[in-house]
């Protein structure tokens, strides 16, 4: 049987693609992906399992994104929260309650950490993100997973490890361990610019 | 030697001996700067001069390390705050770690139902607890989960929350690599709290010395490290002021030496010239420890200025000496001159004897009695001291015909020169005086700017601005404070203030110990009310048994008391906001960054208690100098006058004393005019200058217009002046020369007090015929 020599062209094309693709696509290609989004929100999906509760909980609601550093949490189920986040200053939100709550950031470092994983990501910030982390990629553009190790697990206190997956410049599963035990997933659907 | 003039010298060693003795058993110098400021002071002035002393403020040292890369710095900062813990000189070592506060933590956790305001019986009743369970969930399950996660179980009111965030104090510098650095990452920060107060410059050198120290061992190659605080900037000065005077005395002394060398052209004279003055600085020293206790170091250096006066008497005494005649016979006839000369300066002095404030007291009796002896050992004890031999082959008259160089008389020229400087003085009469303390502080313009720059990337509080809080007792004093502690969040939340300490925080009234303690509920109540508001929560069964365990011993537990604190850097804090005053107790609430002061009165106002003042450091500081200045300035004038008096007095002719007085007033405003037009406005420092200048003029002005004996003596008398004159200007320039603001001051006035107050003196001399005295 003799090759068509279209088709072994069309696969060395392929095999080539394939080859660049992946040498090419590591943490700063990933940044530079999300450095190009202005804004973005979708929809998400949480789950934190822990010693202290019964059973898991899991919430329903949105995250909004904005360059270069404000993030909005909104949960509208089981109850109504809104977190906003901007520069050094956390602010929690119950409407039912009323008075939001403040925090600075600084004075949380184990709350900055966690906060800054996903503000650096999304911002494409990656010398940010290599302060606090130790930053490895698996995958390629279209299925990536970025795995964010603590540079000093003392330090960053609750976090032991972070998983980010996705595909292009688009957030789809957040994956959080944190040292006590405790478990956060997060999954995003319907992501709109 | 006369029987007379045995007495004189064996009186004269005795004194010595007797002050050498006392003052070798009991003088002691302080560096305290409480005797330079007012005794009677109000309860306000009372705090700030314990602020400046001791203060929280006083006692921190701000530490940052340069260079090297960021992992580098970090790792260097907290092995630093680590060692300077380890030693038991600093109360607390922050630099942004979070563990740094731990032991803090861990007792404010301890005692959190005796401390916190969220103790309210609704809090601890069904409805309250499910609220509170509900927003620990609702953060639990937040990105700061961290905030609730681990004190949960035991805390799930969040008591410690609402306790901690004011431990942190308002945001600090960022957190890189987990502690602190500026802004712009350059450079990592950390504040040290000394034990020692502020002003023990001792204290706070070694403090400096040993951070210096552990850092040289530590240090990884190409870091620096940057220090600056209060007790530094004292501990600097003072190192600089120590180096600056012993430079000035040497070049002074060489000068000196130099000028009396070429003019006696024989070693002992030289010598003896010293005699005077140290003799009188021992007697005068002995007198202020004898009737003050210590001796300020300020003190002893001013004197040691305007006992420079005395460097002259000798030279008065040695110029005069014709040939071959005895001292005994020239010290006789230049005693009316000089006793004059000696009496209007000491006579200058007694008027600051009578201020209230101890360090102007002090200097005035060290000036009187030191000049006074001075002049008595010149006049009884140099002739017997001096051979005849000695004096051969000194100079009769100004070499190099430098006679000329003297001017005649020309009062017009002097009325000018005095009309222009009192023209000078008119324009700038609506900036004479600099009231500012920082600018009385002798630190070097770099270590001042190091310290505004350090202070500002720390977010150091400058402590500028405080409530103070007064009443009978302890009790009624912290019950006042809580009192406030609600307009206080309203001005926080306002953002009239950016936040504000309150002793009350850690130590609460006794009363509202008691209220907290009776809206805890007893374990079975609690446990019923906690598993009812548990319902429908996800919370694990049997989760919050600590919780329960730790209330029920919250409701048996003795009162906090002040000792709850100790071996925490909150035991100091708590010292420094909370005190017995000297009429009943005080506490200090220092306010952060004060934005809107108009409607903080307000709000102080419509609260109306008298016993809260709010109180601005600043300016009570400067009101604190203006009152030193004011009273100095009272008191020379004062002290003119008694030179006025005793002038009239002792040349019994008015017109002779207005005559002898003018060069010397003239020669002040000339000086003053001088300074003004250079940009320099005055301060206390130069008063002092101005009286020594006054002192001077004086003498020349005295020995100008007396008559002399012979015609031959005038030559002598102008040797004698030319000589004094250029002694006490190689002095004043010396100083002028150093870096220390202060003493460079203190030089640059008596220079041109020197030349101003020999030209005023020879313009205005009255050419006498040679006659009786």
């Amino acid at each position: 049987m003799r090759a068509d020599p279209r088709w072994l062209a069309a696969l060395l094309l392929l095999a080539a693609c394939r080859l660049t693709s992946g040498a090419e696509f590591g943490p700063a290609q990933l940044m530079q992906a999300f450095a190009a989004v202005p804004a973005a929100q979708a929809h998400f999906t949480e789950v934190r399992r822990s010693d202290v509760l019964r059973a898991p909980i899991e919430l329903k609601g949105t995250l909004h994104y904005q360059r270069p550093g404000r993030l909005e949490r909104r949960v509208v189920l089981p109850y109504q929260q809104v977190m906003r986040i901007e520069g050094d200053r956390a602010t929690i939100e119950n409407p039912a309650r009323g008075q939001p709550k403040s925090y600075s950031l600084a004075a949380l470092p184990a709350a900055l950490a966690l906060v800054e994983a996903l503000r650096a990501t999304l911002a494409g910030d990656l010398a940010a993100l290599e302060r606090h982390y130790r930053v490895t990629l698996e995958g390629g553009r279209e299925a990536w997973t970025l795995n964010l190790a603590p540079r000093d697990p003392a330090l960053a206190g609750a976090v032991a490890g972070i998983r980010f997956a996705g595909s292009a410049a688009r957030l789809e599963r957040v994956e959080i361990e944190e040292t006590t035990g405790d478990r956060v997933t997060m999954i995003l659907v319907d992501h709109q610019p | 030697m006369s029987p007379r003039a045995q007495v004189a010298v064996a009186v004269w060693l005795a004194a010595l001996v007797a002050s050498g003795t006392w003052l070798a058993r009991h003088a002691t110098v302080t560096t305290d700067l409480g005797v330079f400021l007012p005794p009677a002071a109000t309860r306000v002035q009372e705090i700030l001069v314990d602020q400046l002393r001791t203060g929280l403020a006083s006692r921190l040292l701000l530490i940052g390390i340069d260079g090297v890369d960021e992992a580098a710095r970090a790792r260097a900062s907290r092995e630093l705050a680590q060692r300077l813990d380890a030693n038991g000189v600093f109360v607390s070592v922050a630099n942004g770690e979070p563990q740094r506060l731990a032991r803090e933590r861990e007792r404010l956790f301890a005692l959190r139902y005796a401390l916190s305001p969220g103790v309210r019986p609704e809090r601890f009743g069904t409805a309250g607890l499910r609220a509170a369970l509900q927003e620990e969930l609702e953060l639990l399950a937040s990105p700061l989960s961290s905030l609730s996660r681990r004190t949960l179980p035991a805390d799930p009111t969040g008591e410690l929350r609402r306790l901690a965030a004011p431990l942190a104090g308002t945001a600090g510098p960022a957190l890189r690599q987990g502690v602190w650095m500026s802004a712009d990452g350059s450079r990592a920060l950390l504040a040290a709290e000394t034990r020692a107060p502020g002003f023990d410059l001792d204290a706070q050198e070694q403090a400096a010395g040993l951070v210096r120290g552990l850092f040289a061992e530590i240090a990884p190659p190409g870091a620096r490290l940057r220090l600056a605080g209060p007790g530094l900037a004292g501990t600097a000065a003072r190192a600089a002021i120590e180096r600056d005077a012993g430079r000035a005395t040497l070049a002074s002394l060489l000068g000196v030496i130099l000028i009396l060398g070429a003019t006696y052209r024989s070693a002992l004279p030289v010598l003896l010239s010293g005699l005077p003055a140290l003799s009188g600085m021992v007697v005068g020293v002995t007198a202020v420890s004898l009737s003050f206790g210590p001796v300020h170091g300020i003190t002893l250096g001013f004197a040691a200025i305007l006992i420079g006066e005395a460097v002259d008497y000798p030279t008065y005494l040695y110029a005069h000496a014709a040939r071959g005649e005895p001292l005994a016979k020239t010290a006789q006839r230049i005693g009316p001159t000089l006793g004059l000369a000696v009496l209007t300066t000491a006579c200058g002095a007694i008027a600051m004897l009578l201020s209230s404030f101890r360090g102007l007291a002090q200097l005035g009796l060290l000036t009187m009695v030191g000049i006074t002896v001075a002049g008595l050992v010149t006049w009884l004890v140099l002739p017997s001291l001096t051979p005849a031999r000695a004096l051969e082959g000194k100079l009769m008259r100004l070499p190099f015909g430098g006679g000329a160089l003297v001017p005649g008389p020309r009062r017009w020229l002097a009325a000018l020169l005095v009309a222009a400087a009192l023209a000078v003085i008119a324009v700038h009469s609506g900036r004479l005086w600099d009231d500012d303390l920082a600018n009385l502080s002798p630190m070097p313009e770099p270590a001042k700017s190091l310290d505004t720059e350090l202070r500002a990337q720390l977010g150091a509080p400058d402590l500028r601005h405080l409530l103070v809080v007064a009443a009978p007792d302890r009790e009624a004093v912290l019950q006042k404070s809580e009192a406030l502690q609600p307009l206080l969040e309203r001005a926080v939340a306002a953002g009239w203030i950016g936040g504000y300490d309150l002793a009350a925080r850690y130590l609460p009234s006794r009363l509202t110990q008691e209220t907290r303690r009776a809206a805890l509920p007893d374990g079975a109540t609690l446990a019923a009310r906690l598993a009812q508001a548990q319902l429908g929560l996800p919370f694990r069964d049997g989760l919050f048994a600590p919780f329960l365990a730790d209330v029920e011993r919250a409701r048996d537990a003795a009162p906090v008391d002040a000792d709850a604190w100790r071996g925490t850097a909150l035991a100091s804090r708590l010292e420094a906001l909370l005190a017995p005053g000297t009429e009943g107790w005080v506490a200090l609430v220092p306010l952060a960054s004060l934005g809107d002061t108009e409607a903080l009165r307000t709000a102080l106002q419509a609260h109306g208690d008298q016993d809260v003042l709010h109180v601005d450091l600043k300016r009570e500081a400067d009101a604190l100098v203006a009152g030193y200045r004011a009273e100095s300035l009272r008191l020379v004038l004062f002290g003119l006058l008694c030179i006025a008096a005793l002038l009239a007095a002792g040349l019994r002719n008015l017109g002779l004393s207005l005559r002898v007085l003018a060069p010397a007033l003239g020669a002040a405003l000339l000086c003053v005019a001088t300074l003004l037009a250079a940009g320099v406005r005055l301060s206390v420092v130069h008063l002092v200058a101005l009286l020594l200048v006054i002192g001077v003029g004086l003498n020349y002005a005295l020995f100008f217009n007396r008559r002399p004996a012979a015609e031959g003596e005038r030559a002598l008398t102008r040797l004698s002046l030319v000589v004094a004159g250029l002694a006490s200007l190689c002095a004043a320039l010396s100083l002028a020369a150093g870096s220390t603001p202060v003493l460079r001051a203190i030089g640059a006035t008596i220079a041109l007090g020197t030349v101003y107050a020999f030209l005023l003196s020879a313009l205005l001399a009255r050419r006498l015929p040679p006659g009786a005295v």
